[in-house]
């Protein structure tokens, strides 16, 4: 039986248990505006993914390391003709600094969280997430929000203090779940294919081991690998695709000899087993660990040249993306065009 | 570093967050969180001690995890997903995180985090484009040097709105920061930074303000 399937503590359908607050006037539910796909998650629940209107809720991490990731993103919707939001008006869901140094308390972070739903909930437009870390903590502030009541309180006389009010967005949805959903259209628009280039896929921790009853795939995401299928690339299996990255959020800030050493578990594995031409990836922390720390790996007689490419890069890539100016490889530090030489984008 | 707990009940303290009811559900100390967890792989870390010693209400064994080992943990919550009991190591270290800066007792463990910390404070995101520079990064290697070299004309080249800036991941607004800065505050967050970084709460306020009245003076400036 698959770990999504066996009974656990976090799985429920918090739709319910928010439509009942709802009923009581307690919060205000955000609901999916326009089109949008169903895609059931764990235990028969349904999740509905917009297909438009899509604010892009962006990433500090990506925004700064890897800009060409959230490029990608509006570079997609701009060729599929779907409508999107690049908004200013929202900040880091702070989640980082909360997992790295615990400086702010929770419900500061409930709070930052909410504040940045109702932004979104004002510009009428779906939450559209870049950032693993986000959108794990999303989840697991909507979960401690409608089950916690001193929480929710806390956090409501915050919203209205700094005029806002406790609204809950009926789905939190990440970016990579809509190019899941999208995928068809990519392909059926796409310039190029990745036929004949191996991958493995790492998906982030906080995708799916926060709250895990309400992603694609669940136990086992899938989103990011079956992107890739669609686009060509042959996805292999590896043994260690559960282990963690090593990026930590303090570690690679300031203990980033156990950010290498944990990577060095992954490349091994990945390298002895599939030995692939790229790591597809869907997580901020993730992507900037595997890209920025395989070169330093030669200092210890180990060669690792994997390029990490993010779902909204490779979607972004085959519908002829430039690769510089769209995609951003050139901010990479493991370098992208030997791979893009072999299928003709270079 | 030696903490005087003082009269403390530590597990008493940790009963009460709100997240405990979900942490902890009783231990069967099967093990599987302490054969997935990537810090047990190379510090003296066992994601189960603190589960099992949660179990026992064993005020000495948590006192031993509030003095350094709650910093091991990379909060990837791999022993959450897992545990066959639904416990989670990775929010009980946050509980204990939470009382060990609470109570002004992670002041080394946050030593080099003070720029981290600051960025947040006043440009409203947790990283910006400026910090990225080889003499901080130095094992990123030469691509990264390079990168840090051309960081405006390539951030430029890309052409989205927002991502232009330096000095913060996208443009958040003065207001906008002013907004989590209030948060921070009525959240009870901004006195806990005074607790392990006081001169950083006067910085923020002084700067937010400085910014909110150049943003003003820009829309009127836009206005004529």
């Amino acid at each position: 039986m698959a770990l999504a399937e066996e009974p656990h503590a976090h799985s429920h359908d918090i739709r319910q248990e928010m439509r009942e607050l709802e009923d009581k006037g307690e919060i205000k539910i955000q609901r999916v505006v326009g089109p949008y796909e169903e895609v059931e998650v764990a235990h028969g629940i349904k999740k509905k993914i917009p297909t438009t209107h899509l604010y892009q809720h962006k990433s500090c991490g990506q925004c700064t390391n890897l800009p060409g990731v959230p490029a990608s993103s509006m570079y997609v919707y701009e060729q599929l003709g779907i409508d999107y939001l690049n908004d200013m008006e929202h900040t880091s869901c702070t989640a980082w600094n909360y997992h790295a140094s615990a400086t702010n308390n929770l419900v500061s972070l409930a709070a930052a969280a909410v504040r940045n739903w109702h932004r979104v909930y004002e510009t009428g437009y779906n939450l559209d997430v870049h950032c693993v870390t986000s959108f794990g903590n999303y989840q697991e502030m909507r979960h401690l929000l409608v089950t916690k009541k001193e929480i929710r309180d806390e956090v409501r006389k915050i919203m209205h203090a700094i005029g806002r009010e406790l609204v809950i967005p009926e789905e939190v949805v990440h970016n990579s779940e809509v190019m899941y959903v999208l995928r068809d259209q990519i392909a059926a628009k796409a310039k190029y294919r990745f036929d004949g280039l191996r991958a493995v896929d790492h998906i982030g921790c906080h995708f799916y081991k926060i709250m895990n009853d309400d992603v694609i795939g669940g136990a086992k995401p899938i989103v990011v690998r079956e992107l890739g299928k669609t686009l060509g690339f042959d996805v292999q299996d590896y043994s260690k695709w559960f282990h963690c990255c090593g990026f930590g959020f303090r570690h690679i800030l300031v203990n980033r000899e156990f950010t290498r050493s944990a990577l060095r578990v992954k490349l091994q594995a990945i390298q002895r087993e599939v030995d692939p031409d790229v790591i597809l990836v869907n997580c901020t922390g993730c992507g900037t660990t595997i890209d920025k720390n395989q070169w330093i790996m030669k200092a210890v007689g180990e060669n690792y040249s994997y390029p990490a490419l993010f779902h909204s890069q490779i979607a972004a890539l085959s519908l002829g993306a430039d690769p510089y100016k769209v995609a951003g490889i050139n901010f990479h530090a493991t370098p992208v065009e030997p791979v893009l030489k072999k299928v003709g984008i270079l | 570093m030696a903490i005087d707990f003082g009269d403390l009940k530590v597990y008493e303290r940790m009963t009460q967050d709100p997240r405990f009811e979900d942490a902890y559900q009783g231990c069967l100390s099967c093990g599987t969180c302490e054969s997935l967890c990537p810090a047990g792989q190379f510090y003296d870390y066992n994601p189960r001690e603190v589960v099992e010693a949660t179990g026992r209400a064993d005020e000495a064994e948590l006192r031993n995890w509030l003095e350094n080992k709650i910093w091991y943990c990379a909060q990837c919550c791999s022993c959450k997903f897992r545990c066959p009991r639904g416990n989670s190591a990775a929010d009980l270290v946050m509980i204990l995180r939470d009382i060990a800066v609470e109570k002004g007792w992670a002041k080394e463990a946050l030593e080099k985090y003070t720029r981290i910390l600051k960025t947040i404070l006043t440009v409203g995101n947790q990283l910006s484009p400026d910090m990225i520079a080889p003499d901080f990064f130095p094992d990123w290697g030469p691509r990264v040097a390079e990168m840090s070299k051309h960081k405006k004309e390539w951030r430029a080249e890309l052409g989205i709105p927002g991502l232009m800036p330096i000095d913060r991941s996208w443009a958040v607004p003065a207001h906008v920061i002013k907004e989590l800065l209030d948060i921070w505050k009525l959240s009870g967050a901004m006195d806990r930074v005074e607790a392990t970084n006081p001169f950083l709460v006067e910085l923020a306020w002084d700067n937010i303000e400085e910014a909110l009245e150049d943003e003003k003076q820009a829309a009127e400036a836009s206005h004529t």
